[in-house]
């Protein structure tokens, strides 16, 4: 032997060009144009989601492993001021809740039954200020005269509930009309909501 | 109610876009399969008794199956570049290739040489030599249906004495340059006769023997050179199928002929071979 060659069982693509070769799937079942681009878009949109997953992946293994590592620095502490400041708002949020629960709670309805019950006549109500978180109350009214002041005064000190009843401005007040000339006075005192209870079931 | 009579046809458009879509993109997949992920290369003789078929880069001696079909049923994906016998097509040489019609030509003239049935046939045309060859002998379109319910990506579908013609120019390279020079491809008892001048195909022609034997081989080389249907030069020999070792007046640049196809290695796969 005076040489080698490479011989392929499908004879050389050089050799093959010089020579004539009817191919009966010439322009038949050839990709079109359309699915080459096919293809080479498929490989673009495959490397761009494959570069948006990595890089996904990449920032959520960050976070966690910030959270990871905020954790095991003080896991007593809030970890983040966006975690602060969620728990203070919570708190806020409960405590709102607690005052609104505590408001409906209360025995309104007994406080102002006892307020008409023991009305004298003789007296209007102007203001009334009253607060379900603490006992105190005001009271401003408007009296015909002295003595129907006082004797509201004295019916609410005798009231069941109503205690330390002062009576802490009397003031005559000069009207343009007839309804409300008189004399301006105010009450103030304490409520203790248990006996208004008590009395209400009792009725 | 008008609307109701073109419910089918709009569904059957839908239909027709979904399945060219699906087409185009199955295309666009075994494109980027292709690119991503290369199949190994089998190389598929399809002759009149089935077909033999051997991976290119393997030591896996060429197997014959019954069919193309059976053959792709049993088969892992590949790619697979089909050789077809002389026995299954006809060749022929157009004087004008190039321009549009070619096809047409080559149909009426094979339609002249076969008759009408020839009409049906898959043509294939090589527009710069002007030989076209018709396929009498198979079903393309099964060998194709078969390929894609295989997985099988086919690279090409061209005749044996092509591929024979390459790979002896290949071993020998004086016959690009010889003035004159014939090469006869054997199959059994078909003999593709191709002569050559000056680097060119000039004429293909097919032949019988009388028998497979070496005797009826130089019959007929004998009459060939007495009809002048010879190149003047060196007469080459390839293929299989002739009984005994030819070597008589003969020049083996593929090695000596054997007994059938699943012997004739120097097809099937790549080898390296000293040439004389």
């Amino acid at each position: 032997m005076t040489g080698t060659a490479r011989v392929t069982g499908a004879a050389g693509s050089a050799s093959r060009a010089r020579w004539p070769r009817p191919d009966f799937l010439a322009g038949a079942s050839r990709p079109p144009v359309a699915a080459r681009v096919f293809a080479l878009g498929g490989i673009v949109a495959l490397l761009a989601a494959g570069t948006v997953a990595w890089s996904t992946h990449a920032e959520f293994e960050r976070l966690a492993r910030d959270s990871r590592s905020t954790t095991t620095r003080d896991p007593g502490r809030p970890r983040s001021s966006e975690v602060v400041a969620t728990t203070e708002g919570d708190a806020d949020a409960r405590r709102a809740a607690r005052r609104v629960s505590k408001a409906l709670a209360y025995p309104w309805s007994a406080v102002l039954a006892s307020l008409e019950t023991a009305t004298p006549a003789g007296v209007r109500w102007l203001e009334f200020d009253h607060s379900a978180d603490g006992g105190e109350i005001r009271l401003e009214g408007l009296a015909a005269d002295a003595t129907s002041a006082l004797r509201a005064a004295d019916s609410f000190g005798a009231a069941k509930g109503w205690r330390d009843v002062t009576l802490v401005r009397l003031q005559r007040v000069d009207g343009r009309d007839v309804s409300s000339a008189g004399l301006r006075f105010s009450i103030e005192a304490r409520i203790d909501p248990a006996p208004l209870l008590a009395a209400g079931s009792d009725r | 109610m008008s609307l109701r009579a073109s419910e089918p046809a709009a569904t059957a458009l839908r239909a027709d876009r979904l399945r060219l879509a699906g087409g185009w993109l199955a295309q666009g997949r075994r494109a980027v399969r292709r690119i991503v992920w290369p199949r190994p290369s089998w190389t598929v003789l399809v002759d009149a008794d089935g077909v033999v078929a051997a991976p290119g880069a393997s030591a896996v001696a060429p197997q014959r199956c019954a069919s193309f079909g059976a053959w792709a049923s049993a088969a892992d994906p590949c790619r697979a570049s089909l050789l077809v016998s002389g026995r299954l097509l006809h060749t022929l040489h157009l004087a004008d290739a190039a321009g549009g019609d070619a096809a047409r030509d080559a149909a009426k003239r094979f339609a002249t040489y076969h008759g009408a049935a020839a009409a049906t046939w898959p043509i294939a045309i090589d527009r710069r030599s002007g030989y076209a060859c018709a396929l009498h002998g198979a079903d393309l379109t099964a060998i194709g249906t078969a390929a894609a319910s295989g997985d099988i990506d086919l690279e090409c579908v061209v005749p044996l004495w092509s591929e024979v013609l390459a790979l002896a120019a290949l071993r020998a390279p004086d016959l690009a340059s010889a003035q004159s020079a014939t090469l006869l491809v054997v199959e059994h008892t078909l003999v593709t006769c191709l002569v050559l001048a000056n680097g060119a195909l000039i004429d293909a022609q097919q032949r019988f023997l009388d028998a497979a034997t070496p005797a009826a081989l130089d019959d007929l080389h004998a009459r060939l050179v007495a009809e002048s249907a010879l190149g003047t030069g060196e007469t080459l020999l390839a293929g299989w199928g002739v009984d005994a070792d030819v070597a008589g007046g003969f020049r083996l640049p593929l090695g000596p002929l054997v007994d059938r196809a699943e012997r004739a290695d120097w097809l099937f796969r790549s080898s390296e071979a000293g040439h004389p």
